[in-house]
Formats: structure tokens, C-alpha cells, sequence
């Protein structure tokens, strides 16, 4: 197990190390100019000649991408991720900054969707072609249909304009958390609802799940002990996914909510091509993946003993 | 088996507890109602709170710079020189040389009295960051409140320049009192103070009770940060903020949604500041090298129709390349220039030798008129306004593709000369509007606009216009430019892009400000 897991980390560091370099490369290849961006975005006006020559002096734009790249290297390796080119604030500062409201949003909003998603799957496919299956099915597949950035302003709209409950946006107590997090949750639960019904069906298909029943076992242990722990497998992986996803920023729910995380940022210096806020922020979002996927692998061995005792034997 | 599920149970239990401490101590906010909600400050009648909804986090902001630095010399609605922390100024013999007497009984908000020498340092901070800079020779304090600058070459805009370049407190940059050192504090001498600031979130501002200018009677100001325009209105409306739009430099409140908040009864005040929103042709490729093409094009879109249709009548059309009323704007030229004639643009099209084929289309020598217009994503209100404009060229049988860009890539083709048409926005205050200044993209030496109409004789009068200091005699040359850029039609002026700022009925005494980038508070007041 240890070997795997060293063998893992050695794969990450250079996956993380590619990510960052590629999607710096890619950028630096791109159409766009950081000087015009940033002094466009800051005054509404293209920037004359002598105003781009002066910011590119000034913030050091006119090395070379090699150049650039083995700087970002060097800096890498005592931990520093750079300035970022916009707002002149180190890079790991920005990202400290911003990633604990992306961190709980993300937290909370998986914890939310889970709570919700796990029994009604679990429901809907003990009984599955009954009335609870259907009404789940709609409803879930309704909502899945529903774009976020509509449904949290429709929650804004009911909520803090019409029955003025919640406040409609900001950052800093539990009633700040309530449109975000149900907005964010509300598609992932319907997303692993309809996952967990289709893998918990699949399990209690199973011959193992007929041999628990035939032997007299009572439905509950069946089901919560023997095929829930199975069904889990597949849709552990989606959370996985789905969790790495939201660490990186929500930008639509960061926007609508004004929620301070690291997404627009993370936008807003795409368009700016603030280059070492992207190659440290991508850098660190890979990192983030692999520690997740990492964590996935682990889970896989909890839940199932065949995969503990295979990796045993090797 | 039950002592395991009781330390299932159990750790779920201190997950959950976890979350809510969390949740609870995450905002340094928390412990103090006042600054979350803000719903307590209207109630307050001992003190004014104005609550701003902005879509930029304050210090990306140049309105949340301006509330708490000011300028030696700013500029007045039509973009004059006007006094701030300079009282006054002199520009003796060669017209290169600058004495600034500096106002007197002015601190920095850390008490520090605002002098020459402090001048002396704001200057030397902000040279290395503009254009002027460039032409500095040596900056000298006469007296406690005399400066003096002396630039190598007569740089015509320096005092244009000089209205946005921030007065700072040495004590403001890091490291302290290095004029090349980065702007790490707000030490200003505006009206306002910063006390707290937190980034993408909210910042808190005090009443600077020690300004030398009229006090405003509005005692904090918290500017939240809310980046969606829809989320802005809700929260306006909510009475979550006070004020939106205020806060941009641009348009930031969608002008669809203008009427629905007039008549849930939110007060909203719509301010030219002369920027219009243009179509800027490539003038080295066919049609539109063609100033036969151009001009008729201009003549072929109903400007009025398009204000009244899309903005409800929120703004006016503009007929002019720039607003006539700036101080170098196009006042001589006919205020309606660029007026709707389609009978005039039909015969203009067939002049240049294009005709109409079996099916409608304009064609010449079997090639139809076919043109793309290049839009930036997020040029505002470009999407509504480029369908209107293909829907009227149809008219004439021109057909008008569209093709959307992210704005860095658009603006990498424009750099290039790599498009037909493109629309934009043009300039504004402090800066010099209409884009003739030298370099600029009327003058062939512009690298952002190679493909815009330029001529050797259009560079000679800009040249020689912004390099006399005759005032008169630069207003007279112009005046000749714009005669010339208005025959020639480069462009096709659309309409003024006013800024909209909305805000509720509590609010009285709303003045707009000189430039869109600073925000006037001196009159306001909360009912």
C-alpha cells in the first residue's frame, strides 16, 4: 500500500508540474496581451503605445517565455508562486485569501447534496417503478435541467426580495451560506440521487445481495450494510470529481452571490492573462485533484475487502 | 457493533459541529451585526451610512482609489484643467516648465500636512508610472508650498495626465518614501478614509473630518462588493444597498432593466460623459476603403429607432465621431454628421459601383457585399446593438455577419488590421476623447488601430496641434482634423454610452460627477 502510494505522489508531482506549465504555455501562445488587458479592465480605454511600454517595464512582461518559465521554476522550489501582474499582491497570498469561502461553500454544498441524495437514491431503488421513484425521477431530472445561475437568482429573488428572509449576498455569517450552498447542492443531489439509484439497483441485482435475502437476512442490514457499502463505489468517484471541481472555484454561484473564492478571481486573471496567478492557481488546483483522487483510491479499499486483499498479495 | 455506530455517530456529530464553528467564525464580520446585513444602518439616525452595490472589489476600482486620494490637478466635465491639491499653476516662458502653488491647510489622513515637499514625492512616485515621466527633467520644492517641474519637451497633456495620477503619503508606499516603491496603504487626503477592507467582499469608509473641501454629509460609506448587475438590482431593490452604478466606469446597470426599476420607484440617474459606442471600419481593406461605402453605411442605420427600440429612449444617438461639448470635441462639425438617410446611402452604394442583383443583395463584378462585424465579448450592450445593425444594413442589401471574440483575442485582430468592422467604445475624460492625439487611432503611429483611417496630412495637423502650446491655435487645428475625420467617415458612431446609477428614494442630493471615475458625495444625504 505504501509503494502505491509513493508511486501516486511521484505521478502527481509531475502532473501537477505539466497542468501548470501547459496551461501557462497555452496562454502565453494565446491571442491577448496582459498590459492592454489589465490597463483596459482598470480605465474602459486601449492603452496608448507609451502606456503599455511603461506597464510592461514595470512588471517585469518583457522576459522571455524560457526564460519566464525557468524563473517560475526556481521560484517554485522555495514555495513562491510569484506577483500577480494585476493587483501586484503575491500569488499564494491571493489564493490564502479566497479559498477558505471556497472551501466551506464547497464543503457544505457536497455535505448538503449527499444528506439529500443518499436516502432518496437508497428509496428509490428498493422500490424501484413506485411512486417515490418516479416523483424523484422528475424532479430530479427537472432540476438537473435548471442552470444554477437561474435558480439562485430565483432564490434571491424569493427569499431576500419577496420575503426578505436572507440577504441576497455577501460573505460572513450562517444566513450568508443558506442561498449558496442550497444552489450549489440542489443539482449535485439530483446528479448522485440518480447515480445512487442506478448503482444501487445494479447491486441489489446481485447474487450475493439474493443469497443475503434467501438466508433470511432483514431488508435494512441488506440494504444499508451489504449493498449500500457496494453501490457507494461508482458514485464515490463522481463526489470525488465533483468535490475537485467546486475546490476550484464556483464561478457562477461566486458571482451571483458575490461569494469572495478563488473561481472569478481565477476568470478575471484568465482574461486579464495575469500569467503567474494562472500557472500558481493551476498548479495548486492540481494538486488539489490529485490529493482528492488520491483519497478516492484509498476509498475504494475501505469499501471493498477485494481490493485490500489484491493489493495485498502484489 | 454499537459501539461502533456510537463512534459513527459520534464523529458526525463533531463534523457537524465543526461545519457550523466554521461557518460561524468565518467572517471577521460575524461578531458584528452591523457590518453584514447592513440592514441596521438605515435605522441608525445618528449616523449616515451610504451602502454602494460595486462590481469591482474596491481597490480594483479607480471610484474606491478616488474616495480616499485625490489629484494636484483634476479636469471639469469637459475635460479643462481645474485646481485640487494645486491651487493654482503657472506655465511661464518656454512651456515646459510647471510651478504649482500647493493648497494650503490639507493632511493626510495619518495627520501628516500635505506640502511641497510631499508633492514633490507624489510627483516622483507617480513619474515612474506615466507617460510624462518620460519627459521629466527634475522636479524642485521653492518654498513650503511652491513645486516646480520642469519637463526636457513640451508635453501637451501633463496636466491631463496629472488629473489621474493619486497624491500619496510617503508613508502609504512600501518601502516608505520610495518614490519607486508599490502603493501598499491608503494614505490619501480625499474625504474619505479607509478602515477596513476585504478582498472581492466589502470595504469600510470613514468621513475624513479634517478635509479641506466641503465635508460630506454622509458619515461611512460601505462599498460591497456585488459583481453581478442583476444581483446588484435585487440587492437595491431588498434594500440590501443604498446606490449601484455609481461605482463604474461604465454602464454596469443593463439599460433593459431600467424601466421595471423606475417603476418599482428606484431613482436613476442617467450621465453623459461623452463616450460613445462606435463602429470602427478597416479602412485598407474592401468596401471600406471606399469613403463612398463608409459614408453610406452611416447614412443607412436609424440611430433614433435603435435608442428608442433597445434602450428604451434611455440614451441619445450620437451623429458626431466624439461629444462635441468636450474641450477638443468636433463643436464646428453639423451635430447631426452622421444623420439616417437611406435614399442617400442607396445612391453613395451605387456611386461606388455596387448594385442590386435578382435576389436582393448588393454585388459587384459578382462579388456580394458581405462583411463581418468583430465584437469583443462584454463590449456592453454589443450583442442587442450588432443584430439591430444587421438588420438594418439588410436594408440596403448588405449582409453583416457576426462574429463574438474573447476581448483579449479581439483586440489582438484589431492590433493586426484583422477585421471589417468593429465595434467599440470610445474614449473619455481624463483622457483625450476621440483617439486624434499622437499615437492615437487617427494618427498613423497607433498600434492599436493600423487599420483605421490615417493620412499624412491628418498627421501633420494632429502633429502640429498637440505640439503648439497656443491653445487657440491647437483648438483651430482640430477643428481641421475633425472636418477631415468626418468627410472621411472612419467610423459610424452608434450612441452615448451614459452611465446609469440607480439608487433608492431615501437618497436626496445625487450629483454626478466630473469624470466616471470619481464619485461626488458632497451634497448627498440620507432621509
Amino acid at each position: 500500500m505504501g509503494k502505491i502510494i509513493i508511486q501516486r505522489l511521484v505521478i502527481s508531482i509531475l502532473v501537477m508540474l505539466a497542468a501548470s506549465f501547459l496551461s501557462y504555455f497555452f496562454l502565453y501562445m494565446a491571442p491577448g496581451d496582459p498590459a492592454v488587458s489589465i490597463i483596459k479592465s482598470q480605465t474602459g480605454r486601449e492603452p496608448t503605445q507609451a502606456e503599455i511600454e511603461i506597464f510592461r517595464e514595470n512588471r517585469n512582461l518583457n522576459i522571455p517565455l524560457l526564460d519566464n518559465i525557468t524563473i517560475w521554476f526556481g521560484m517554485l522550489s522555495k514555495g513562491d508562486l510569484g506577483i500577480s501582474v494585476r493587483t501586484g499582491e503575491p500569488v499564494l497570498h491571493e489564493f490564502k485569501d479566497r479559498f477558505g469561502a471556497t472551501f466551506l461553500l464547497a464543503v457544505i454544498s457536497l455535505v448538503l447534496a449527499v444528506l439529500i441524495a443518499f436516502p432518496l437514491g437508497v428509496l428509490a431503488a428498493t422500490r424501484p417503478g413506485s411512486v417515490v421513484d418516479h416523483v424523484t425521477r422528475v424532479i430530479g431530472l427537472g432540476i438537473l435541467s435548471i442552470p444554477e445561475f437561474w435558480l439562485g437568482l430565483m432564490l434571491m429573488v424569493l427569499f431576500s426580495l419577496t420575503l426578505k428572509w436572507l440577504p441576497s449576498f455577501g460573505y460572513g455569517t450562517i444566513y450568508h451560506f443558506i442561498l449558496p450552498t442550497v444552489t450549489l447542492s440542489t443539482g449535485m443531489s439530483a446528479l448522485l440521487m440518480r447515480l445512487m439509484r442506478a448503482s444501487m439497483l445494479e447491486v441489489l441485482n446481485l447474487d450475493y445481495i439474493k443469497m443475503a435475502r434467501s438466508k433470511g437476512l432483514n431488508r435494512p442490514l441488506i440494504i444499508w450494510k451489504h449493498a449500500f457499502r457496494n453501490a457507494l463505489i461508482p458514485v464515490i468517484t463522481i463526489i470525488g470529481t465533483q468535490f475537485g471541481h467546486l475546490l476550484a472555484g464556483t464561478i457562477i454561484i461566486e458571482t451571483v452571490f458575490s461569494w469572495p473564492g478563488i473561481g472569478k478571481y481565477l476568470v478575471d486573471s484568465i482574461y486579464a492573462r495575469d500569467y503567474p496567478v494562472i500557472q500558481g492557481f493551476v498548479f495548486i488546483i492540481a494538486a488539489m485533484f490529485v490529493v482528492i483522487n488520491l483519497l478516492v483510491d484509498l476509498s475504494y479499499a475501505y469499501l471493498d475487502p477485494r481490493i485490500r486483499f489484491e493489493q495485498g498479495r502484489n | 457493533m454499537t459501539f461502533k455506530f456510537f463512534h459513527k455517530g459520534a464523529a458526525l456529530v463533531l463534523l457537524c459541529l465543526m461545519l457550523f464553528v466554521m461557518i460561524s467564525g468565518c467572517g471577521s464580520n460575524a461578531s458584528d451585526p452591523k457590518k453584514v446585513g447592513e440592514k441596521a444602518y438605515p435605522s441608525d439616525q445618528k449616523e449616515q451610512v451610504l451602502r454602494l452595490g460595486a462590481a469591482r472589489d474596491f481597490k480594483s476600482a479607480a471610484q474606491g482609489r478616488n474616495m480616499v486620494f485625490e489629484y494636484l490637478v483634476s479636469v471639469d466635465h469637459e475635460g479643462n484643467p481645474v485646481p485640487m491639491l494645486a491651487e493654482l499653476w503657472e506655465i511661464p516662458g518656454d512651456s515646459k516648465t510647471y510651478v504649482f502653488k500647493i493648497r494650503e491647510g490639507v493632511t493626510f489622513h495619518n495627520g501628516t500636512e500635505f506640502d511641497a515637499s510631499l508633492a514633490k514625492f507624489a510627483l516622483e512616485y507617480n513619474a515612474n508610472n506615466s507617460v510624462w515621466g518620460k519627459y521629466l527633467d527634475k522636479i524642485e520644492t521653492v518654498d513650503g508650498n511652491t513645486v516646480k517641474v520642469y519637463l526636457k519637451d513640451y508635453y501637451p497633456l501633463f496636466l491631463q495626465d496629472l488629473a489621474k495620477n493619486l497624491v500619496v503619503s510617503p508613508d502609504a508606499v512600501d518601502p516608505k518614501g520610495d518614490p519607486s516603491g508599490k502603493l501598499a496603504e491608503y494614505i490619501g487626503t480625499g474625504p474619505f478614509k479607509l478602515v477596513s477592507y476585504h478582498k472581492d467582499r466589502d470595504a469600510e469608509l470613514v468621513r475624513n473630518d479634517n478635509y479641506w473641501g466641503k465635508k460630506s454629509e454622509i458619515n461611512r460609506v460601505i462599498w460591497k462588493t456585488i459583481p453581478d448587475p442583476h444581483a446588484q438590482i435585487v440587492a437595491l431593490k431588498a434594500g440590501d444597498v443604498d446606490m449601484i452604478g455609481i461605482t463604474e466606469h461604465h454602464s454596469s446597470v443593463p439599460y433593459v432593466e431600467v424601466p421595471a426599476m423606475e417603476d418599482a420607484g428606484i431613482n436613476v440617474d442617467k450621465t453623459s460623459y461623452g463616450r460613445y459606442q462606435v463602429l470602427e471600419f478597416n479602412t485598407l481593406r474592401e468596401p471600406f476603403n471606399d469613403r463612398k461605402v463608409r459614408m453610406a453605411f452611416n447614412y443607412a442605420i436609424d440611430k433614433e429607432k435603435m435608442v428608442r427600440e433597445l434602450f428604451h429612449g434611455l440614451t441619445e444617438p450620437a451623429y458626431t465621431i466624439t461629444a462635441p461639448w468636450f474641450k477638443y470635441g468636433p463643436s464646428k462639425v453639423n451635430s447631426k454628421y452622421f444623420h439616417y438617410d437611406l435614399n442617400k446611402a442607396k445612391s453613395l452604394l451605387t456611386e461606388a459601383g455596387w448594385s442590386m442583383n435578382s435576389s436582393g443583395k448588393l454585388e459587384k463584378e459578382g462579388k456580394p457585399l458581405e462583411v463581418e462585424l468583430l465584437i469583443p465579448a462584454g463590449e456592453a450592450n454589443a450583442d442587442a446593438v450588432a443584430i439591430f445593425v444587421q438588420s438594418e444594413l439588410k436594408k440596403i442589401g448588405v449582409e453583416l455577419k457576426l462574429l463574438t471574440l474573447e476581448s483579449g483575442a479581439a483586440w489582438d485582430r484589431s492590433k493586426q488590421g484583422e477585421y471589417e468592422m468593429f465595434v467599440h467604445h470610445s474614449f473619455c475624460l481624463p483622457w483625450v476623447p476621440g483617439g486624434i492625439d499622437i499615437g492615437g487611432k487617427y494618427h498613423s503611429g497607433s498600434t492599436s488601430w493600423p487599420a483605421a483611417y490615417h493620412s499624412p496630412e491628418l498627421d501633420r495637423l494632429i502633429e502640429e496641434a498637440w505640439l503648439t502650446p497656443d491653445e487657440s491655435k491647437r483648438k483651430e487645428l482640430i477643428n481641421k482634423v475633425w472636418d477631415i475625420l468626418h468627410y472621411e467617415a472612419p467610423c459610424i458612431p452608434l450612441y452615448d454610452i451614459v452611465k446609469v446609477s440607480a439608487y433608492r428614494e431615501s437618497i436626496t442630493g445625487f450629483k454626478p460627477a466630473p469624470t466616471m471615475f470619481d464619485m461626488d458625495f458632497s451634497e448627498i444625504k440620507i432621509n
